[in-house]
């Protein structure tokens, strides 16, 4: 009985995860047939034995990770600044006519720019290398954090403002015990936005700015030598990193923001 | 905001612009005056390149833009109707979307040459993913009820996929459209500028780099800007209002 | 002569716990033009058997027919009314909804704007033929739902429980006006409920459905003229007697 209970399960196992394969497998079947029967020479259209090969070796001979590291250090560094700078513009429109007045068209206008489109701005100002690639990524990231915020502290109700005064509440407190914790759910979404447009114009500006190290750079580099397998391990590289970055920490974020929605439903 | 209100917002701002460009933080060459900035738009608006390059930036979008449509709408619906196809693209969708579209540019350069079929390429890759999770999520959220109602009036299968499924979903696919727009203009500016194609806003941005010309590339980050959230607004926000506003189905968001 | 027909209709269904009895051995006929009322508590299968006549779901056993036919999946001689607003289609305008049966059947534009308005002037909401559903009170789109079951000219209406999500003021006021559209198009209705008064207010005759498994347990003809007056001592008498059915054998 036992038994028959494992070999079901193992068998169960088996095709689910057959099932979950299924899709790249296919993928990779096709795009097999094409490199070897398409109109591209196998220089462009490396086959994916050559594919997985580059891959295996540049992981292994610590290319791929020094790249991934690279990058992914850039973002962090840059993500935290523009976490800091936009959550503080946010506030401070949400808290003054003035500042609000002052900034919407900004705000408004920079939101819909490609982060790229500032590189060479930023490379004039800055010069070439991590400085400009950095304060560019902060800079594309803050945008979202900064309108998310703003809408956070727009959405504090009045109701609660007028219980929390009458309660003898004076502006520190209000401000700590309402418009935060009501802000917050706003505040996290702006910050899942802000990561996830970090990491894109991430990768984009280390083609630009000649940063030496980086996933970026490393396939914008590999176009020299016609060097396809390369680009295509670094963009796989890149998508499993992403999909680290999705399920980690987007999801993380997203299931706590829903959660905090769910407390507060309005 | 009142219009009088946003003209007040705009100057306070061009004038904010113009304290820091003239307070020498950064030197005079590469922070332009406003009227610098102003100058160098409406050079290129007389002479006539500014819509030239609109209008190359704006070509590549819409044919990429349609394409994504014309594939991902069906792959949605397919999604949404069907488990094994859902099952199906679902993890490629998954592993694909991550990667940002303009780390294919050197790729697409190499595969399909500089020119407008990259930018297609590009735009297309950036478009499809939003239009396939958009229409998969409506699909999948058509009301039942409103699919017994239909069936117990008569309708066949046909009938309720065109008069129900589509109509019921298109909040949703309007929502993805509004998402593949905002990824689209990225990759096609982005891929503008690495492509360093001949025409296109991206390429301003890049060409002007070469002699310093900060008040042409901040002139066409303004056009950017203003071009993105004008269509924003007029063609997606009437879009809405039209279809599902009208309908109540979706509450019309204004930022 | 009967115009629909359960034989011995039982429905099983699986849960957590094992497979489940919904109704077991449900019998009993409609004549044409009749309004039969199903009245049982929460949870008795009344709305259970509804979905089974009309089409939705299949019965473990036992056969359900309408006019003779036996009843299958797609609909087309039965006019469904359920109780969520939200059955209404809100890409349509209360016209367009009440048009939906036709435009299925293929019939000319112009005649089925024709028919909607009719419909709609039956329902006394001809004027907001060109209202979306979201712009009309809860009232007014069970009545313009009430049109578009009735619009492709079917032979039987079928109602779960149309009115209990109205306030009651409102409530009344559609019981009366159902009864007048009934007595104008003289249809075959079944209609579910576990409000008793308005069952007897309605009905020509109550079948009382009785809980785990459904099964009927009494049928009972009201024999008073219309306009039924509800506090007269004849309606509160069945009511009672009503009431005392549901209560037995908990």
């Amino acid at each position: 009985m036992y038994r028959l209970g494992v070999a079901a399960a193992l068998r169960r196992a088996v095709v689910s995860l057959a099932g979950a394969a299924a899709p790249f497998i296919t993928v990779a079947v096709l795009w097999q047939a094409f490199a070897m029967y398409g109109p591209f020479p196998p220089r462009l259209f490396p086959g994916v034995d050559k594919i997985v090969a580059t891959f295996v070796r540049l992981l292994f001979n610590g290319i791929l990770p020094a790249h991934a590291l690279a990058t992914l250090a850039r973002l962090g560094v840059a993500f935290a600044l523009g976490a800091v700078a936009g959550v503080l513009v946010g506030m401070l429109m949400g808290r003054s006519r003035w500042a609000e007045r002052l900034l919407v068209p900004v705000v408004s206008v920079g939101n819909p720019i490609p982060g790229l489109a500032y590189a060479p701005l930023f490379v004039i100002w800055f010069g070439l290398g991590n400085l400009p690639a950095v304060l560019l990524v902060a800079f594309a990231a803050a945008f979202p954090i900064a309108v998310n915020t703003w809408s956070g502290v727009r959405a504090v109700k009045e109701i609660w403002i007028r219980a929390a005064e009458s309660m003898g509440a004076r502006e520190r407190q209000l401000f700590r015990s309402v418009v935060l914790p009501a802000a917050l759910p706003y505040v996290l979404t702006g910050l899942r936005l802000g990561l996830a447009r970090a990491w894109r114009v991430l990768v984009a500006v280390e083609m630009l700015t000649a940063v030496g190290f980086g996933l970026g750079w490393l396939i914008f580099g590999a176009r020299e030598f016609l060097n396809t397998d390369v680009m295509l391990a670094g963009l796989a590289m890149i998508g499993i990193v992403g999909l680290t970055l999705e399920k980690l920490v987007f999801e993380r974020l997203e299931r706590y923001t829903v959660v905090r929605w769910g407390m507060m439903t309005q | 905001m009142s219009p009088l209100g946003i003209v007040l917002s705009f100057g306070l701002s061009a004038i904010a612009w113009e304290l820091f460009a003239r307070s020498g933080m950064l030197p005079a060459a590469i922070t332009p005056s406003v009227f610098a900035i102003g100058a160098a738009i409406g050079r290129m608006v007389l002479n006539g390149t500014l819509f030239v390059h609109i209008g190359y930036t704006m070509f590549r979008i819409v044919v990429g833009l349609a394409l994504a449509l014309a594939v991902g709408v069906p792959i949605g619906m397919l999604m949404g109707r069907f488990r094994p196809a859902e099952r199906f693209t679902l993890p490629l969708v998954s592993v694909l979307s991550p990667i940002p579209s303009l780390a294919w540019v050197p790729l697409f350069i190499l595969w399909f040459g500089l020119g407008n079929a990259a930018s297609i390429a590009l735009v297309f890759y950036a478009a499809t993913f939003p239009v396939i999770l958009n229409t998969w999520t409506g699909v999948k959220s058509v009301n039942r009820i409103w699919v017994r109602s239909a069936e117990s009036m008569g309708a066949g299968d046909h009938a309720v996929f065109r008069r129900v499924v589509l109509p019921g979903s298109l909040a949703f696919v309007i929502a993805g459209l509004r998402q593949a727009f905002a990824r689209a203009w990225i990759a096609v500016v982005g891929g503008e500028m690495i492509a360093a194609t001949s025409w296109g806003l991206g390429w301003v941005i890049f060409d002007s780099k070469e002699y310093l010309n900060t008040d042409v590339m901040l002139g066409s980050l303004l056009v950017i800007g203003g071009l993105g959230l004008l269509i924003e607004r007029l063609v997606f926000q009437m879009l809405e209002h039209r279809t599902v506003g009208r309908w109540g189905m979706v509450k019309t968001v204004r930022t | 002569m009967a115009h629909i027909e359960l034989a011995r209709v039982s429905y099983d269904y699986a849960s957590n716990n094992g497979p489940v009895t919904a109704l077991s051995e449900v019998s009993f006929d409609v004549d044409a033009s009749e309004f039969l009322c199903i009245v049982g508590r929460s949870g008795c299968g009344k709305t259970t058997l509804l979905n089974i006549v009309a089409g939705f779901l299949k019965p473990t056993s036992g056969e359900i027919r309408i006019g003779g036919h036996v009843v299958h999946g797609r609909g087309g001689d039965r006019g469904v009314v359920f109780q969520d607003f939200a059955q209404l289609f809100p890409w349509r305008t209360a016209q367009r909804n009440v048009e939906f049966g036709l435009q299925v059947r293929g019939v000319a534009a112009a005649e089925r704007a024709e028919t909607a308005r009719r419909f709609l002037k039956l329902v006394d909401l001809e004027r907001f033929a060109g209202s979306y559903p979201h712009e009309l009170s809860g009232g007014m789109q069970q009545r313009v739902a009430i049109a578009r079951a009735l619009a492709y000219n079917p032979s039987v209406l079928l109602m779960d429980e149309p009115f209990a999500a109205l306030d009651a003021l409102t409530r009344d006021e559609m019981q009366r006006f159902l009864v007048g559209v009934w007595e104008e198009t003289r249809k075959t209705v079944l209609y579910v409920t576990h409000n008793v008064a308005e069952a007897v207010y309605l009905a020509d005759r109550i079948i009382v459905l009785s809980p785990h498994p459904g099964t009927v347990r009494a049928q009972t003809r009201i024999t008073l003229t219309r306009p039924r007056d509800p506090l007269s001592v004849a309606f509160l008498d069945f009511q009672k007697t009503i009431v005392a059915q549901l209560g037995q054998g908990r």
